[in-house]
C-alpha cells in the first residue's frame, strides 16, 4: 500500500511502529517499549498478531540478525514502506494537533 | 527466587502455550508462537521479580486482556463496522465490565458474575488450593494417559489413506505379485542384517529385502534419489538400496552426491561373498517404520508370499480377506475346516498388545478423576453449608435465584476451567520428561515416532469435555442447595448449629460411600498387577538367565564355503571362548531368548502309524546350548558331536511339542518333518524331510506373551547355518567380557563381526518392564486414590461433628456416656465404608477383568488380594472415622453451650 493513502493506524500498530523505528528489536522489547511509551500494557497476542499483519504488508521484516539469547525470539526492523507510513501517522497526528480547535481542548499542552 | 514461584513461572509458561494454540489463528501460532511464549515468559519472570506472587497474578490480568482483544488489524476502522473496531476500544480499556468483557445484552452481568467468582474464591485461598489441586491432579493424570492412548491407538498411521493399509495372515500359498485384483499395491518383506564392509570393523545395520513397490504403497518419497523400479527386483539385476536418513548422515557425510556411490555388505540372502549395493535413494529423515529393519531397504528377489499391502478403494476389507481365503484354500491339499486368511489394518495389527494396557490405564485414570471429583464436591458441600448464612441472607435482601444459581456455576466453571488449565500444564510436563520412555515402557514403538506423543488438538479437546463435565458437576452441588429453596430458612436458623437436610446428608454420604467403592477398585486392580509382575518375575523361566551373555556371529559363506567349514569354525569359535579364564559354559544358538521375536511353522509328527500336526518354533542349536542355560533334559539324550553332517538327522523337542504331537506316546523314536506348503516358485525347505526325536527338552519362555506353541531343535553340525549367538555363562562379573570374547574372534578371523551383545538376565528384565510399569502407574494412582478417600471420609466426619457440636454437648450434658456418642459417629461412617467396600468389590472385580490378558499367574478374582486390601481400606477409613469422632466427645460439653 503506498503511503499517504492509508486511514488513521490502530495503536497498537502504531506503537510497535514507533518502536521499531530506533532499530530492529524482539518482539518482548516491542512490548517493552510500547508500554513505556503508552502506559498500557500489550500483550504477546496483540504484538505478534499487528507483527504478523504488519510482516505482510510489507511494513516490517524479520531482521534475520541472531540474538545471542535465542530465547527471545526473531528480532524485526522497519521497511522503508513501514518508515513512510509511521511518517505519514506521525503526520497526520502533529496536523491534528495544530488544529486551533484542538489546541482549546487541551489548552495546557506544553 | 522461590521454589513456589519457579513453579508458579514454569507452570504459566506451559498454560499460556496451551492458551497459545487454544486462541490464536494455527499460521500465527506456527509462524511466532515459540516467540510468543518467550515473550511471555519474560515479562512473567519480571513481574514476579518485581512483585512476587502478585505481580505474577497481575501480568496474568493483562495476559487475560490480550486474549480476549481480538487480534489486530493494522488500519483503523472506517466507522464501526470494520471487525477490528472493538479492538480499539477495547484495548483502550473502554469496554465496560471485568477485563473488558462487555458482551451482548443476553450475557449482561457475566463479567460481573466472573469477578465475584473470582473474589469469593481468592477470598479462600486453601480450601480454593485444595479443590484445584485436587482436580489439576486428577486432570493431568487423564490428559497424560490421553495423550499416550490418542498417539498410538487414535492417531492415523503417518501414511497418506492410511486406513487402506492392511496385514495379512495366513497367507502362506500366496504370493504379492498374484493379487492385482485386491490390492492397490501388495508388498511382502524379508528382514535381514546387512554387514556394510569399510574401514575398520564392519557394521551391521537392519534392514530389509521389499518389493519394488513397497515405498509407493505406503506413500513414501525418497528425499534424495528415487525409489527402486520394477525390474531391479528381477533376478541377476545388479543389487540397488535405499539408504535411511541415518545412514546416509554417519556414513556418507550427508553428502548429496551420494546416489550412484556404493557399498559392499553381506546379507543373508547372498551369504557366500559380499555384494556392491548402489545408492539409488535416501528415505525420508522422519520416515517411521513399525520395525527399526530400516537402515538399509533392497529390492526383493524372489517370490514372497504375501504380508500387507494398500486394498483397492473399491475392495472392502471383508471382501479382501474371502477372496484370500478362496484363493489360498484351492492350494492347500487338506485345508483345516474354519481355514481362513485374515485381513486386519496395520494399524489394529500393530497396536493391539498396548490397547489392552493402555485400555486399562485410561480406565485407572478416570477412576482417578472420579474420585477427585466426589472429594472436591463434598469439599465444596461442606463450604456451601458454610455459605448458606451468605447466600440466604443476599436471597433475602432481594437476589434473584437465578443470578446466584449463576455465580454458583461460574464459581464451578471458574474452578475447572483453572484446574484444566494448571492439569495439562502438569500433563505437558510429564511428557515431555516421560514421553521417551513410554516406547521403552511399553515395549512398542509409538506410530509416527515419539514426537507424536504430544497434546494435540484431541486431547485438548478431551481435557476440555473432561472440564466441562466436571465444572458442570461442580456447579450443580452448591445449586441444588439454592434451588431446594431452603436458604431462607437456614438463614433464620442460629449459626453452626440445628439438622442440616437429609437430603444433602445423603448426598454426601454417597459421595464418601462412592469415593470408597472407587479407590477399592483402584486398588485391586493395583494389587493384582503387582502380583502378576512379582510372578513374572519369579516364574521359573525354564532356563537361567544369571550371568549369561549373548553375541551374534556372521560368517562369509565365501570364506567358508562348505557345511564342514562352518561347522569347524564354530567349533573353534566356542572352543576359545570356553578357554577364557572367566567363562564358564558356552553354547551356540540361531536365535536369541527374549529378543529376536519368534515366528511359529506346522510341522507333521508320526509316532508307528498316527500322524498329527502342530505348531513349533525352529531352533538349531550345538550340544553345549541345553546345559550352558541349564534347560532340563527330560528324556532321551542331548545332540552329540558326532550328530554329523552325513549322519542321520535327528531333533529335539520340548515338552510342549511332545505332548502336542505325541500325545502320551514316547516321543523318543518318533519322527517329524515340517508341513509340507506348495507354495508356487518357492523351495520346499530342507525340513520337509522327516527326522528322528532323540530327546526331550524342558520348556521356556521364549518372551513375555510367546505364542503357545512349543519348540523344535536341530543341531548344527547337520544344519551348519551361517549365523549363530553364542550363548556364554561367565564365572563371576566380568566387565569386559565383550572385549575378551571379541578378541577371541579376531584371532580366528578379524571378518567376523560379535554383533548386539547383551546380557541375557538384562533383556529378561527389560521384556518384564511393560508389566512393571502398569503395576507401579497403578500403585501410584491407587495411593492417590486411597489418600484422597480417607482424606474425604475424614473431611465429612469432622464436618458431622462440628455441625453437631450443639447436639453432642447437650447429650453429654445430659450425661449420655462419651463411649456411645463416639460409637454413633463410628456407625454413621462405617456405614458409608461398608456400602463403599461392597461395591469397591464388585468394581475391582470389574477392573481384574478388564486387565485380563496383562494379568500373569493370578486370576481377576483372587481373593487374597481382594480380602487384604479391603482389610486395609477398611482400617484406614476406621482410623479416619474415629479420629474426629473422638474429638467429639472429649470436647467440654458447658464451654460449646456457652458459645452459642
Amino acid at each position: 500500500m503506498p503511503p499517504g493513502s492509508h486511514a488513521p493506524l490502530t495503536p497498537p500498530v502504531f506503537h510497535v511502529l514507533l518502536a521499531l523505528s530506533d532499530g530492529p528489536m524482539h518482539g518482548y522489547a516491542i512490548m517493552q517499549r510500547a508500554e513505556e511509551v503508552s502506559g498500557q500494557t500489550m500483550g504477546p497476542g496483540t504484538i505478534y498478531g499487528s507483527l504478523r499483519r504488519l510482516a505482510e504488508a510489507g511494513w516490517v521484516a524479520e531482521s534475520g540478525i541472531e540474538d545471542d539469547d535465542a530465547r527471545r525470539g526473531r528480532s524485526f526492523l522497519l521497511t522503508e514502506l513501514g518508515r513512510a507510513a509511521l511518517a505519514d501517522e506521525a503526520r497526520r497526528i502533529t496536523g491534528l494537533a495544530r488544529l486551533d480547535q484542538v489546541r482549546q481542548l487541551v489548552p495546557e499542552t506544553p | 527466587m522461590s521454589i513456589w514461584a519457579r513453579v508458579g513461572l514454569g507452570l504459566s509458561g506451559r498454560i499460556y502455550g496451551i492458551l497459545l494454540h487454544v486462541r490464536y489463528p494455527r499460521d500465527l501460532v506456527r509462524s511466532y508462537g515459540d516467540d510468543m511464549r518467550a515473550a511471555f515468559e519474560r515479562g512473567a519472570r519480571r513481574n514476579v521479580e518485581r512483585d512476587g506472587a502478585v505481580g505474577l497474578a497481575k501480568f496474568w490480568r493483562t495476559i487475560a486482556r490480550d486474549l480476549l482483544t481480538p487480534t489486530p488489524g493494522p488500519l483503523a476502522p472506517r466507522g464501526d463496522r470494520r471487525p477490528g473496531a472493538h479492538a480499539v476500544n477495547r484495548w483502550k480499556g473502554k469496554g465496560k465490565g471485568t477485563m473488558g468483557w462487555t458482551g451482548g445484552r443476553r450475557f449482561a452481568g457475566f463479567g460481573e458474575d466472573l469477578s465475584f467468582a473470582v473474589r469469593s474464591l481468592v477470598r479462600e485461598p486453601r480450601f480454593t488450593g485444595l479443590v484445584v489441586g485436587v482436580l489439576a491432579v486428577g486432570i493431568a493424570l487423564n490428559a497424560s494417559a490421553f495423550a499416550v492412548l490418542n498417539a498410538y491407538l487414535l492417531k492415523p498411521l503417518p501414511f497418506p489413506e492410511a486406513q487402506r493399509l492392511v496385514s495379512v495372515r495366513g497367507a502362506q500359498a500366496i504370493s504379492w505379485t498374484e493379487v492385482g485384483d485386491v490390492f492397490d499395491r501388495a508388498v511382502s518383506w524379508d528382514l535381514d542384517v546387512f554387514t556394510i564392509l569399510g574401514e575398520g570393523r564392519p557394521e551391521m545395520v537392519r534392514g530389509s529385502w521389499v518389493t519394488p513397490d513397497f515405498l509407493a504403497a505406503y506413500g513414501i518419497e525418497a528425499q534424495v534419489g528415487r525409489t527402486f523400479l520394477p525390474e531391479e527386483a528381477d533376478r541377476g539385476a545388479a543389487p540397488v538400496a535405499m539408504i535411511s536418513g541415518r545412514l546416509w548422515r554417519d556414513r556418507f557425510g550427508r553428502d548429496p552426491s551420494v546416489l550412484g556411490r556404493s557399498f559392499s555388505a553381506f546379507t543373508s540372502d547372498r551369504p557366500d561373498h559380499a555384494e556392491l549395493f548402489t545408492v539409488v535413494g535416501v528415505l525420508p529423515d522422519d520416515f517411521w517404520y513399525f520395525n527399526a529393519y530400516t537402515d538399509v531397504l533392497a529390492p526383493i528377489r524372489e517370490e514372497r508370499t504375501l504380508y500387507a499391502g494398500r486394498l483397492r478403494p473399491d475392495v472392502p476389507r471383508e471382501r479382501a480377506e474371502s477372496i484370500l481365503t478362496d484363493m489360498a484354500r484351492s492350494r492347500m491339499e487338506d485345508a483345516p475346516t474354519g481355514f481362513r486368511v485374515e485381513v486386519v489394518s496395520q494399524h489394529e495389527q500393530h497396536v493391539a498388545s498396548v490397547r489392552p494396557t493402555l485400555v486399562v490405564l485410561q480406565a485407572a485414570v478416570f477412576l482417578v478423576l472420579l474420585i477427585a471429583c466426589a472429594n472436591a464436591a463434598v469439599l465444596l458441600l461442606v463450604r456451601s453449608a458454610r455459605r448458606e448464612h451468605e447466600l440466604g441472607l443476599r436471597q433475602a435482601l432481594g437476589a434473584a435465584r437465578t443470578r446466584l444459581a449463576r455465580q454458583l456455576l461460574c464459581e464451578g466453571g471458574l474452578i475447572a476451567g483453572v484446574a484444566s488449565l494448571v492439569g495439562l500444564a502438569l500433563a505437558s510436563w510429564a511428557l515431555e520428561l516421560g514421553g521417551p520412555n513410554v516406547e521403552a515402557q511399553l515395549g512398542l514403538t509409538v506410530p509416527g515416532g515419539p514426537d507424536a506423543l504430544s497434546i494435540d488438538g484431541t486431547v485438548l479437546f478431551g481435557a476440555a469435555a473432561l472440564a466441562t463435565l466436571v465444572g458442570l458437576a461442580f456447579g450443580a452441588v452448591p445449586l441444588l442447595t439454592v434451588l431446594r429453596g431452603a436458604l431462607a430458612s437456614s438463614f433464620a436458623e442460629p449459626r453452626g448449629g440445628g439438622t442440616e437436610s437429609k437430603g444433602r446428608r445423603r448426598f454426601r454420604s454417597a459421595m464418601v460411600a462412592a469415593e470408597v467403592a472407587l479407590s477399592l477398585a483402584l486398588l485391586v486392580g493395583a494389587g493384582l498387577m503387582v502380583r502378576s509382575a512379582l510372578h513374572l518375575q519369579s516364574q521359573s523361566l525354564g532356563f537361567d538367565p544369571a550371568r549369561t551373555l549373548a553375541g551374534s556371529m556372521g560368517l562369509r559363506e565365501a570364506q567358508y564355503p562348505t557345511p564342514q567349514d562352518r561347522v569347524a569354525v564354530f567349533e573353534e569359535l566356542r572352543e576359545r571362548f570356553g578357554s577364557l579364564p572367566e567363562v564358564e559354559a558356552v553354547g551356540l544358538a540361531s536365535a536369541r531368548l527374549f529378543s529376536t521375536g519368534f515366528a511359529t511353522r506346522r510341522y507333521e509328527g508320526r509316532v508307528g502309524d498316527r500322524v498329527t500336526t502342530a505348531d513349533a518354533v525352529r531352533w538349531i542349536v550345538d550340544e553345549s546350548y541345553f546345559s550352558t542355560l541349564r534347560i532340563p533334559l527330560l528324556r532321551g539324550r542331548d545332540f552329540a558331536s558326532d550328530d554329523a553332517l552325513d549322519g542321520e538327522e535327528v531333533v529335539v523337542v520340548s515338552e510342549r511339542l511332545a505332548r502336542d504331537l505325541f500325545g502320551g506316546a514316547d516321543p523318543v523314536g518318533a519322527s517329524i518333518r515340517l508341513l509340507p506348503q506348495g507354495v508356487p516358485g518357492m523351495e520346499p525347505p530342507e525340513l520337509e524331510r522327516w527326522r528322528r526325536v532323540v530327546g526331550v527338552v524342558a520348556d521356556v519362555e521364549r518372551e513375555v506373551r510367546a505364542e503357545p506353541a512349543g519348540d523344535i531343535y536341530a543341531t548344527f553340525r547337520q544344519t551348519a547355518p551361517t549365523w549363530m549367538d553364542a550363548v556364554v555363562r561367565v564365572r563371576s562379573e566380568a566387565p569386559d567380557i565383550v572385549g575378551r570374547l571379541e578378541g577371541a574372534i579376531a584371532e580366528v578371523d578379524p571378518g567376523i563381526p560379535f554383533a548386539n551383545p547383551e546380557r541375557l538376565d538384562v533383556v529378561v528384565d527389560d521384556a518384564m518392564e511393560p508389566t512393571r510399569y502398569l503395576a507401579s502407574l497403578l500403585v501410584g494412582f491407587s495411593a492417590f486414590a486411597l489418600i484422597l478417600a480417607i482424606v474425604g471420609l475424614y473431611g465429612v466426619i469432622a464436618y458431622t461433628v462440628r455441625q453437631q457440636k450443639r447436639d453432642i454437648a447437650i447429650r453429654i450434658a445430659l450425661g449420655a456416656d462419651r463411649g456411645s456418642v463416639v460409637s454413633m459417629f463410628v456407625r454413621q461412617g462405617l456405614v458409608m465404608v461398608g456400602a463403599g467396600l461392597v461395591l469397591g468389590t464388585l468394581g475391582g472385580l470389574l477392573l481384574g477383568r478388564a486387565l485380563g490378558e496383562d494379568l500373569h499367574g493370578v486370576s481377576p478374582g483372587d481373593p487374597a488380594t481382594h480380602l487384604s486390601l479391603a482389610a486395609i481400606l477398611a482400617l484406614s477409613a476406621f482410623a479416619a472415622v474415629w479420629v474426629p469422632a473422638r474429638r467429639a466427645a472429649v470436647s467440654d460439653p458447658m464451654g460449646v453451650l456457652r458459645e452459642e
